[in-house]
C-alpha cells in the first residue's frame, strides 16, 4: 500500500494504545502513521544490529522510506550503558524531526526502562529480549517462550563476539589453560542444546557451521525452533496490537509495561 | 624466621584479589604452621580480599570472569583454614539459607557470589543451583527448616517466579517461619516490596548484612 500525501497523522487515543482486534482486523488504510501533513515520513527506527536480518525483512515489506539508526549489538552485555546510548539516539532522532521513534529492541535487562521522547511517540515491542521476540508468532501468549539451558542462535547472534567459540581462546591467553577450562564450565555448563531460530529472515545454512562449532564446544546437540517475524512486522507496519508498547511524548518506558497482564486477564 | 601474622594476612588477601587459587593454599598452610588464628585469616585475609574483588567489579576494573576466579581462590583457602576454626569462633547454631536461581533462568554467577559471601559469614547453605523449580524452594525450606530463602534471577522474564514462591510458602503455611530475600540485576527494592520479600540488596557484600539483619545477628 502506497501512502497518500493527503493522509494526516492520527493516533488511536486508547491509553497505552492497544488495538482491540488482531492485526488482520486493522483497516488496510490505517498503518502509515509516520506521515505528516506535508507527506514526509517522519518515522525513525532505532534498531539493534543483533536483529539486522529481521529488521531488514520487515523494512522491505512495511518500512521503506523509514530511516534506520543502528545500535551496536555489544550493548546487550551492559543494560545501563545501553540505556544511555538509546536515549542519546532517541534525542538525536527527535532533533532530526522524527514524530515517531520506533525501537527494534527488547527490554534487555531493563536497558529500555526510563527511555522517553519529548515530542515524538515512542514505540517498541513488548518483549523482554530479542530471543523471545523472534520466537513469537502471532500474538504474545506468555511472557517468554525461550527455554532455559538452550543457546539460541540466529545469524545476528552468530556474529556476537562474546559467544562461546572465541571465549576459550581469549581466556587461555588471559588466564592460562587450566583456568580457561574452569571458566568454560561455570559460564557455559548449563546448556543442553543449541537452537537455530527459523524465522525466515536468514538462510539457516549460513549459521550451520557456527552452530556446529558451538555445539561441539559445549558438547550438546543442535535443533531448530520455529520462529517468526510477526512482531517486527507489526512494529514497522503500524499495526500495533497489545504486543506493541506505545508511549505518548513524555511518558517513560517502565519495567511493568512488560508484565503479562494481558495473558493473565484471559 | 616465620613471617608475621599481619604479613601473612596481607598475603592471603592478595592471593584472593590476584586469583591465585594454588598459591593461597601454601600461604594458608604457612599461616597455620605459624600458629595463627584461622578465623582472623579467613575474615581479615580471604573475605577482605573477596570484598575487594567485588568492589573492583562494581567499579568495572574487574570482569565477571576475574571475580569468578577470585572466588575459586577464596574457596581453596577456606578448605584449608576452616577445619581449624575454634568452637568460640562460631556463635551458636548456624542459620540456614536455601539459595537458588529461579526456574527458567540459568544465569548463576551472581547467585554463586552471594552464596560464597553468606557461606563465609557462617550461614549454612543449601544451594539448589540454577533453573530451580519453584516448588523446590518451598520443599527444601520445609525439609531443612530454613531461616532464609534467597532467590536470584538475571532475567525479567523469570522474576515473577519469586512472587510465586512467596505465594507457595503461604499455601504451605510456613510463610511466617522463613524470611525471603531476592536479588539479581533486574530486581529492585520496589519489586521486592511488591512481592513481599523482606530482604533485597544490590550486591553480594550487602547481601550478608541484609541476611544477618533478617535473622537478628548483630
Ligand atoms: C553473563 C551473561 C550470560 C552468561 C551466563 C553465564 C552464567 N553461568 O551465569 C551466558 C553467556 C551463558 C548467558 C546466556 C544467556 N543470556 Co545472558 N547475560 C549475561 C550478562 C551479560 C551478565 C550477567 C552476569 O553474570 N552479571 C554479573 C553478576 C555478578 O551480577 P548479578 O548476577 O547481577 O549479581 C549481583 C547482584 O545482582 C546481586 N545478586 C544476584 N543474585 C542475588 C540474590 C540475592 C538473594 C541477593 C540479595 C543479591 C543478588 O549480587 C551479585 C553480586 O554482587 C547479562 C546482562 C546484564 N548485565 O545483566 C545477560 C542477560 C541476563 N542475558 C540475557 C539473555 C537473553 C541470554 C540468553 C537467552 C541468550 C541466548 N542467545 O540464548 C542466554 C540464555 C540463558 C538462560 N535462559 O538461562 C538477557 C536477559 C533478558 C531477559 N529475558 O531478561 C540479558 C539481560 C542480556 C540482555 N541485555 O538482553 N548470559
Amino acid at each position: 500500500m502506497e501512502p497518500s500525501s493527503s493522509h494526516v497523522v492520527s493516533m488511536p487515543n486508547v491509553p497505552g494504545i492497544c488495538w482491540s482486534g488482531s492485526p488482520a482486523e486493522v483497516p488496510a488504510t490505517a498503518p502509515y502513521y509516520g506521515m505528516t501533513e506535508d507527506g514526509a515520513d517522519r518515522r525513525i527506527l532505532i534498531a539493534c544490529a543483533m536483529m539486522e536480518d529481521e529488521v531488514r525483512c520487515a523494512w522491505e515489506k512495511h518500512g521503506r522510506g523509514m530511516r534506520i539508526m543502528w545500535v551496536d549489538r555489544g550493548y546487550h552485555e551492559k543494560p545501563d550503558v545501553l540505556r544511555a546510548k538509546l536515549q542519546e539516539m532517541i534525542d538525536e532522532a527527535e532533533e532530526a524531526g522524527a514524530t515517531q521513534v520506533l525501537l527494534a529492541i527488547g527490554l534487555c535487562g531493563n536497558g529500555a526502562v526510563g527511555l522517553s521522547c519529548k515530542s515524538a511517540t515512542l514505540v517498541m515491542p513488548r518483549f523482554d529480549d530479542c530471543v523471545n521476540l523472534m520466537l513469537q508468532a502471532g500474538e504474545r501468549t506468555c511472557r517468554g517462550l525461550a527455554k532455559a539451558g538452550v543457546m539460541y542462535l540466529t545469524r545476528g547472534w552468530a556474529h556476537d563476539a562474546t559467544m562461546v567459540t572465541g571465549q576459550r581462546e581469549l581466556w587461555v591467553r588471559k588466564y592460562g589453560e587450566r583456568r580457561a577450562d574452569r571458566l568454560m564450565k561455570s559460564m557455559w555448563g548449563a546448556y543442553h542444546a543449541v537452537s537455530l531460530i527459523d524465522n525466515g529472515c536468514y538462510d539457516l545454512e549460513d549459521v550451520e557451521s557456527y552452530a556446529q562449532t558451538c555445539a561441539k564446544a559445549l558438547d550438546v546437540g543442535i535443533r531448530v525452533d520455529p520462529g517468526s517475524n510477526d512482531v517486527m512486522e507489526k512494529l514497522l507496519s503500524g499495526r500495533w496490537d497489545c504486543d506493541i508498547l506505545v508511549c505518548e511524548p513524555g511518558r517513560a518506558i517502565m519495567q511493568e509495561d512488560f508484565d503479562d497482564w494481558k495473558e493473565k486477564k484471559h | 624466621m616465620a613471617a608475621g601474622k599481619e604479613e601473612l594476612i596481607e598475603k592471603l588477601y592478595e592471593c584472593v584479589v590476584e586469583m591465585e587459587d594454588e598459591d593461597v593454599v601454601d600461604v594458608c598452610n604457612e599461616y597455620l604452621e605459624a600458629g595463627y588464628n584461622a578465623y582472623d585469616g579467613i575474615m581479615e585475609g580471604l573475605v577482605a580480599g573477596m570484598n575487594k574483588a567485588s568492589e573492583l567489579y562494581d567499579e568495572e576494573e574487574y570482569f565477571v570472569t576475574d571475580v569468578l576466579l577470585c572466588s575459586d581462590a577464596l574457596y581453596a583457602g577456606l578448605e584449608v583454614l576452616r577445619p581449624h576454626l575454634e568452637a568460640s569462633d562460631v556463635d551458636g547454631e548456624a542459620k540456614k539459607v536455601v539459595i537458588g536461581v529461579v526456574e527458567g533462568d540459568t544465569h548463576d554467577i551472581g547467585k554463586n557470589l552471594v552464596r560464597i559471601m553468606l557461606e563465609t559469614a557462617g550461614f549454612e547453605i543449601y544451594d539448589l543451583g540454577r533453573d530451580v523449580p519453584l516448588d523446590a524452594f518451598v520443599e527444601k525450606a520445609k525439609e531443612v527448616d530454613a531461616d532464609i530463602i534467597a532467590m536470584s534471577t538475571l532475567m525479567t522474564t523469570t522474576m515473577s517466579g519469586m512472587g510465586t514462591v512467596i505465594e507457595k510458602l503461604k499455601e504451605a503455611g510456613i510463610r511466617d517461619r522463613v524470611k525471603v530475600m531476592v536479588g539479581g540485576s533486574p530486581i529492585s527494592r520496589k519489586f521486592a516490596d511488591e512481592i513481599g520479600a523482606e530482604g533485597y540488596s544490590v550486591n553480594a557484600v550487602e547481601a550478608v548484612a541484609v541476611a544477618k539483619q533478617l535473622v537478628g545477628i548483630e
